[in-house]
């Protein structure tokens, strides 16, 4: 009896130690797989996000109301008085606008240019940004209309926000530039100087990892060369085909000990949209 | 088998382990609630699946399934974009760590369990890090984490009550 016993609680240990290992084993492969960009790992990340994101989504809402509800109270009674000051300034720019538009209409016709230009942008809703301080992403919604595509720029009114890194059906993933593998290169605007700018899964915080001062044009024709100071402004240089040039990144916030600390325009925690750059999708770039 | 049989068999099955749906969901609930928005409003970020897998596989052994731990992986990664197979390996080492030390903990009282869930989340830190570095290629700081290990820690006791109520209501 005793010995039925102890036999019966080895197996059930051995059975549980070789499920324990199966499942070790099938969830280091699987990371291997995805490592790799495995096709069918791809797929199945792309269907994890689409089946977890919604869910996400809809049980944040109360936590998002709350969030708007709080904001909107502190700021309502100073936006109020905000926005009957710029009402009467935007009625004085509205003639203006109107004047200003018969004028570019006229000029237009006049350089004979096509006014039905390719629809290079989509608007698309946030639909969450999860954070577990190690990765800075965010989920779009996604439709076949939409036709994202991976490395696609990511833009607010503000500035860059980030890239497309994994497409679903109905959700779509941003890395954001403050995310721990985001690399940009960017020029400083005042100077022309070349950078590469790295996240630091801060929520608005980039520091600069490199910095080239020989290619400025400006640098290249004087000696003296003018260092960064607070204030200064990264612009997207174009460079790695990922992101169209000249769009806002960063503004300089500190200098110190020749680390180069620069805070996002954009504050991705305040949007409710972004808008999706079409037209800028080198796919094998990584 | 008719048909009103295998009806009846199934809900059975049912009634009898709606238990451990309900610790599935209540897992699922809470790497939900990891998600959440305040967060990353707060600037900390709090582990708290780790009570759920601390106390599943220390008080509530078979409430928790390696099939459960697994699921609840990939659910982690589909939620911050981690290459697949990366949580689950990280939850399953775990809770094989877990189970070779587990007779030691629970024989203690609340302080030892506690000191044991300090342990067991700073060795979550390690792995994470660990892991995380080998796949972005790049040497993580500890302090992305570390405020949200602090939190999870001392928070422990109020993770013990709440989980230790859930279970009593589930059964």
């Amino acid at each position: 009896m005793f010995m039925a016993r102890t036999f019966k609680r080895s197996v059930v240990a051995i059975n549980k130690f070789f499920f324990t290992i199966l499942f070790i084993t099938i969830s280091a492969y699987c990371l291997y797989l995805s490592s790799v960009q495995h096709p069918i790992l791809s797929s199945l990340e792309s269907m994890m996000m689409d089946v977890t994101t919604p869910a996400v989504h809809f049980l944040s809402q109360p936590v998002e109301w709350t969030k708007e509800y709080i904001r909107n109270n502190d700021s309502l009674r100073e936006e109020i008085n905000r926005l009957r000051e710029e009402n009467k300034k935007l009625l004085d720019w509205q003639v203006l606008a109107q004047k200003r538009e018969r004028e570019n209409q006229y000029l237009k016709e006049m350089l004979n240019t096509d006014p039905n230009l390719p629809n290079s942008i989509v608007t698309t809703k946030i639909l969450g940004i999860p954070n577990d301080g190690y990765r800075s992403t965010m989920l779009i919604a996604n439709s076949s209309s939409l036709d994202l595509a991976k490395n696609q720029a990511v833009v607010c009114p503000d500035g860059i926000i980030g890239r497309i890194i994994n497409i679903g059906m109905t959700t779509a993933r941003v890395m954001l530039i403050t995310d721990l593998n985001s690399r940009i290169p960017v020029r400083v605007e005042s100077t022309g100087e070349q950078a590469i700018l790295s996240g630091q899964n801060n929520p608005r915080e980039l520091t600069v990892i490199h910095l080239d001062s020989s290619s400025s044009p400006e640098s290249q024709l004087s000696t003296k060369k003018d260092p960064i100071k607070i204030g200064d402004r990264f612009l997207t240089s174009g460079y790695g085909g990922i992101y169209p040039p000249g769009l806002p990144v960063a503004v300089v916030t500190n200098v110190q000990n020749g680390v180069i600390t620069a805070t996002t325009i954009s504050d991705v925690t305040r949007l409710e949209y972004v808008t999706i750059l079409k037209n800028t999708v080198p796919d094998d770039v990584e | 088998m008719s048909s009103k049989g295998i009806r009846a068999s199934f809900w059975q099955a049912i009634l009898r382990d709606w238990h451990y749906f309900m610790y599935t969901i209540l897992s699922i609930l809470v790497l939900m609630i990891n998600a959440f928005p305040i967060w990353s409003f707060l600037g900390v970020y709090p582990q708290l699946y780790l009570y759920i897998l601390y106390f599943g596989t220390l008080y509530y052994p078979p409430m928790i399934s390696l099939g459960g731990i697994f699921l609840a992986g990939l659910l982690q990664d589909g939620i911050y974009g981690y290459p697949l197979g990366f949580s689950s390996l990280e939850f399953l080492c775990l809770h094989s760590f877990l189970i070779s030390q587990g007779r030691y903990l629970i024989r203690g009282d609340i302080a030892l369990s506690w000191i044991g869930f300090g342990v067991f989340c700073i060795l979550d830190l390690l792995l994470h890090n660990l892991l995380l570095s080998y796949i972005f290629e790049q040497s993580l700081s500890f302090s992305l984490c570390s405020f949200g290990t602090i939190l999870t820690i001392c928070t422990y006791p109020l993770g013990l009550k709440l989980l230790y109520a859930i279970s009593k209501k589930i059964g």
